[in-house]
C-alpha cells in the first residue's frame, strides 16, 4: 500500500534580516571583481579556456588562469535567471526559487552511518540513501532531497546510484549530480529526462540538480567544471559551492574568505552563461575555519555567514544555496548538537536563502544518526511555527464563549473547547515526551518515530517502464565507469 | 662564528622566518661552516623545538608550517653543499600526494608538515597525482614510505591502483604504503594491502615511525 507524500512546507522570506548594507555589499562585489580581473581563477580545462577566450577574457594557456573584466562579468551574468523551478515528481512538489520561499534540504555526501539495527558506525551504502529518501519524503518541511550519505558500495558511479536511490524513493526534488566525471554526466541527464517525461519537461521542471564545488583558493576542478557544462546545456540547475576554510584555503578573516569564495563562484557562473546563456545556476559559499591545532574542518563559526552569503548571492541577482542550517560539528547527540542545530534552524527565516537547512547529519556533515533528521525536523518545525503568518478575525476571539461562561467557572464543558483543543500543534517529539506515561529522552522518541516512518512510509513508486529505463541507464553508466577506470 | 650562525639558523626555524633561514644558510656556506653541522645542530633541534611547542599548545599549525618552511629554505641551500658520503640524518624518506582525480589539499599537507617536524624527509608531489607520478617520485627520492591521501569515495580506488602500480614497477617490497583521508578506514587499508592507515596527521607520524621500525 502506497503512502501519501505530504505537501511541502516552505518558510516565507518575509522576515528577512539584512546583515550587510548595500555599501558593504558593493565593497565585497568590488573586491570580487578586482580578484577576477587582477588575480584570475584557474580553469584546468581546455574547453573552459576556449569559451573564455572566445568571449574576450584574458586567458593564459600555460597557467590556465583566466582573468575576467568587470564588463564581461556583468554581461555574462545578465543572462543568469533570478528565478527558476526545481521540479518534483508532481507539480505540487516543485520548488520555486524566487527569493520568496526558503526550502529545507537534507545534508549531503557524508560517509559514515550509525546502523539502524546494530547501532555501530559503518560505511554508508546505497540502501542508506534510499531509506533516507523515504524518510525525507514523509517529512513535510523537507523540500529538497540531497543524498545525505554516499553510495560507497558503488565506486565511481556512486553519485549516479545516489541519484537513482533518490528518484525512486521520494517525490521531491533530488540533488543528483555530484558526479566528478563529465563522461558520466550525460547518464544523469538521461535519468532526469526519463523521470520528467520529455526533454522539454526536463528543462521546464528539472527533477534533479547538481552541486559542483569550486576549489579554494581561486581554482576550478576540470571534471567538475566540464560536468557543469553538460548540465548547463541540458538545463539542469547547478549550484556552485565555494568552501573556503579560514586559515588554510582562504584568508583567516570572514571578509577575506567571503570575497575569495565569491570570486570562485562568480567565475564559474560566468562560464556557464557564456557557454549556455540562461542556464540556471545558483550561488553558494560555505565558510569554515581550520582548527588551529588539529587542522580539522570546523563549521560552527560564530559569524552570520548564512545570512551574508544569501545577500551576496542576491546581490548578483541569482538564487542562493545556504542561509542557516542544522548541520553541526558535534559527534553525538547531546546539548551541543541541540543548541547548534537549534541556533542554525532559528536563522533560516531571517536569512531568506532559497535552499538551506541541511538536515540530518552530525560531525561536520560526515556522520548520519538515523534519529537526527527527526530531531532537526522538529526544531525546524518549531521555527516554522514561530514565523508563520498569524491570521485571525473577531470570530476567532471566542467572545461568545467567554460571555457565556462569564467570570469564575471553567471552559471544560464547552463545545468550543472540544472543537479546538486539538488545534494546538505540539511538535511530534515534545508531544510524546509530555503525553506519554513516563518521560523519555527526545532521542529515544525520535528513533521510534524514525522506525515508524521507515516501517510504514512507502511513497508512490515510479511507473514500471520508467524504473526499468533507469536500470538500463545505470547499467550503461556502470559499464562506462569500468571503461574509464581501465 | 660557526656556533653563532648555527644558533641563528635554529632560531630562524623556531621563529618561522624562511627568508632569514636562507640568508643564514648562505652566510654559513660563505664562511665555510660545515653544512652537516648546520643541519644536525641548527635546523634539526630547531624543528624539534617547534614540534615541542606545538605539542605543549603554545604553537598552532600556522607556526608549525612556517617553521617547516624555514627549515626547508635552509636545507635547499645546505644539502647540495654536503660532500659525498655526508648525509643528513632523517627518520625516513616519504613521498606524499593526493591521488588522481582528487583535489583535496589540506589533510595531505598537514600530514607532510607533521612528518617533517618529526624528522622525516618529505617530498610532497601535490594533488591529483596518478600512480605513474607516485612511482617516479618514489624512485627519484628513494622513498621508504609512500603516502597517498584520498578524500572521495570515487578516488579511494586510486589508492588500490597505486599499490598495483608499485607491484608492476617491481618496487612494492622496497616501499611501505600509508593511506588516509576522510572515507578511508583501517579495514579498507587492509583490504587493499596497504601497510598502514592513519586517521589524522598526528597518528600518521606514529604509523610512519612504526613502518620505519623506529622508536616513537
Ligand atoms: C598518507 O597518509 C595519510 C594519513 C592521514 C591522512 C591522509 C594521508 N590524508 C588525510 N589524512 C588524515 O589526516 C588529515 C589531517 O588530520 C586529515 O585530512 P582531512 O582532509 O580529512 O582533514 C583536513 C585537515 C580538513 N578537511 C578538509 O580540508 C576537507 C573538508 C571537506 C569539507 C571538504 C573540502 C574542504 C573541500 N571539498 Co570536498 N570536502 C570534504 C570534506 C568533508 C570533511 N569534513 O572532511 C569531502 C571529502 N568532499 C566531498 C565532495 C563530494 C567533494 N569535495 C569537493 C571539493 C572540495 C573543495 C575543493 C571545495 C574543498 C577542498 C579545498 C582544498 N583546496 O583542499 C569536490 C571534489 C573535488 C575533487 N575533484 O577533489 C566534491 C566531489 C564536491 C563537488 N560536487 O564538487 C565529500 C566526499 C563524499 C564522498 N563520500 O566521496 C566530503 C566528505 C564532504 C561532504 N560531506 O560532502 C585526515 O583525513
Amino acid at each position: 500500500m502506497n503512502s501519501k507524500t505530504p505537501d511541502i512546507l516552505a518558510f516565507s522570506s518575509e522576515n528577512k534580516r539584512e546583515v550587510l548594507s548595500q555599501t558593504q555589499l558593493d565593497t565585497l562585489k568590488d573586491g570580487t571583481l578586482q580578484i577576477l580581473q587582477e588575480v584570475g581563477v584557474r580553469f584546468p580545462s581546455a574547453k573552459a579556456l576556449d569559451i573564455f577566450a572566445d568571449h574576450g577574457a584574458d586567458v593564459d594557456r600555460n597557467t590556465q588562469i583566466v582573468r575576467i573584466s568587470a564588463d564581461l562579468v556583468d554581461k555574462a551574468l545578465s543572462t543568469a535567471p533570478r528565478s527558476f523551478i526545481l521540479g518534483g515528481r508532481e507539480p505540487r512538489f516543485d520548488l520555486i526559487l524566487d527569493g520568496k520561499h526558503s526550502y529545507l534540504s537534507t545534508d549531503g555526501c557524508g560517509t559514515r552511518v550509525i546502523d539502524l539495527e546494530t547501532r555501530q558506525e559503518r560505511h554508508s551504502q546505497k540502501e542508506d540513501v534510499a531509506r533516507m529518501a523515504r524518510i525525507s519524503d514523509a517529512l513535510p518541511l523537507i523540500g529538497f532531497f540531497w543524498p545525505l550519505v554516499s553510495a560507497q558500495d558503488h565506486g565511481l558511479t556512486a553519485p549516479l546510484h545516489e541519484c537513482h536511490a533518490g528518484l525512486t524513493n521520494t517525490l521531491k526534488h533530488v540533488r543528483g549530480g555530484t558526479t566528478v566525471f563529465p563522461e558520466l554526466a550525460p547518464y544523469l541527464v538521461e535519468m532526469a529526462t526519463v523521470v520528467a517525461g520529455s526533454d522539454a519537461e526536463r528543462r521546464k521542471r528539472p527533477p534533479i540538480c547538481a552541486n559542483i564545488c569550486t576549489i579554494a583558493p581561486l581554482a576550478q576542478d576540470e571534471h567538475g567544471i566540464e560536468t557543469a557544462l553538460v548540465f548547463a546545456e541540458a538545463g539542469i540547475p547547478t549550484s556552485f559551492m565555494a568552501m573556503p576554510t579560514m586559515g588554510s584555503t582562504a584568508p583567516a578573516t570572514p571578509w577575506g574568505a567571503l570575497v575569495s569564495g565569491d570570486a570562485e563562484v562568480v567565475s564559474a557562473m560566468v562560464l556557464m552563461q557564456l557557454a549556455h546563456p540562461g542556464a540556471p545556476v545558483f550561488h553558494s559559499i560555505e565558510v569554515s575555519l581550520m582548527h588551529p591545532r588539529t587542522g580539522g574542518y570546523v563549521t560552527g563559526v560564530d559569524f552570520p555567514f548564512g545570512t551574508s552569503t544569501v545577500q551576496i548571492a542576491h546581490n548578483w541577482n541569482v538564487p542562493s544555496l545556504g542561509g542557516g542550517g542544522t548541520s553541526c560539528d558535534a559527534k553525538d547527540i547531546g546539548w551541543y548538537s541541540g543548541s547548534a542545530t537549534g541556533m542554525g534552524a532559528a536563522f533560516i527565516p531571517v536569512s531568506g536563502g532559497e535552499i538551506c537547512g541541511y538536515l540530518g547529519m552530525l560531525d561536520g556533515s560526515m556522520l548520519l544518526y538515523p534519529e537526527q533528521i527527526i530531531l532537526d525536523h522538529e526544531l525546524c518545525y518549531e521555527v516554522y511555527q514561530a514565523y508563520r503568518e498569524l491570521k485571525f478575525d473577531e470570530a476567532d476571539l471566542a467572545l461568545d464563549v467567554i460571555k457565556s461562561v462569564g467570570p469564575g467557572s471553567h471552559f471544560l464543558r464547552e463545545k468550543h473547547t472540544r472543537e479546538h483543543i486539538r488545534d494546538f500543534l505540539l511538535g511530534p517529539i515534545t508531544e510524546e515526551i509530555y503525553l506519554g506515561d513516563e518521560r523519555r529522552s527526545s532521542r529515544e522518541v525520535a528513533l521510534e518515530k524514525f522506525n515508524r516512518i521507515n516501517d510504514t512510509h512507502q511513497p508512490e513508486p515510479l511507473p514500471m517502464e520508467k524504473l526499468s529505463e533507469l536500470d538500463r541507464i545505470l547499467a550503461a553508466a556502470d559499464k562506462e565507469a569500468a571503461r574509464l577506470q581501465a | 662564528m660557526s656556533e653563532e650562525l648555527i644558533g641563528k639558523l635554529k632560531q630562524a626555524v623556531i621563529d618561522g622566518e624562511p627568508e632569514d633561514a636562507e640568508i643564514f644558510a648562505k652566510q654559513a656556506l660563505d664562511q665555510s661552516v660545515d653544512p652537516l653541522d648546520c643541519i644536525n645542530l641548527g635546523l634539526t633541534p630547531g624543528i624539534q623545538e617547534v614540534g615541542e611547542l606545538f605539542s605543549k599548545g603554545d604553537y598552532y599549525l600556522p607556526e608549525l608550517i612556517i617553521g617547516a618552511d624555514a627549515m626547508k629554505a635552509a636545507l635547499d641551500i645546505l644539502e647540495p653543499a654536503l660532500v659525498s658520503g655526508q648525509e643528513r640524518e632523517v627518520v625516513g624518506r616519504v613521498v606524499l600526494g593526493t591521488v588522481a582525480g582528487d583535489l583535496h589539499e589540506i589533510g595531505k599537507t598537514l600530514v607532510g608538515t607533521m612528518l617533517t617536524a618529526n624528522g622525516f624527509l618529505v617530498t610532497d608531489i601535490g594533488v591529483d597525482q596518478n600512480s605513474e607520478a607516485f612511482v617516479a617520485a618514489i624512485k627519484e627520492n628513494k622513498a621508504d614510505i609512500v603516502g597517498a591521501s584520498a578524500l572521495l569515495t570515487t578516488t579511494m580506488l586510486q589508492q588500490k591502483k597505486l599499490i598495483e602500480a608499485l607491484e608492476s614497477a617491481g618496487i612494492r617490497d622496497s616501499v611501505k604504503v600509508m593511506i588516509g583521508g576522510a572515507p578511508v578506514t583501517d579495514l579498507y587499508a587492509q583490504e587493499i594491502g596497504a601497510d598502514g592507515y592513519a586517521e589524522d596527521a598526528i597518528s600518521a607520524v606514529d604509523i610512519a615511525y612504526r613502518l620505519m621500525d623506529a622508536p616513537v
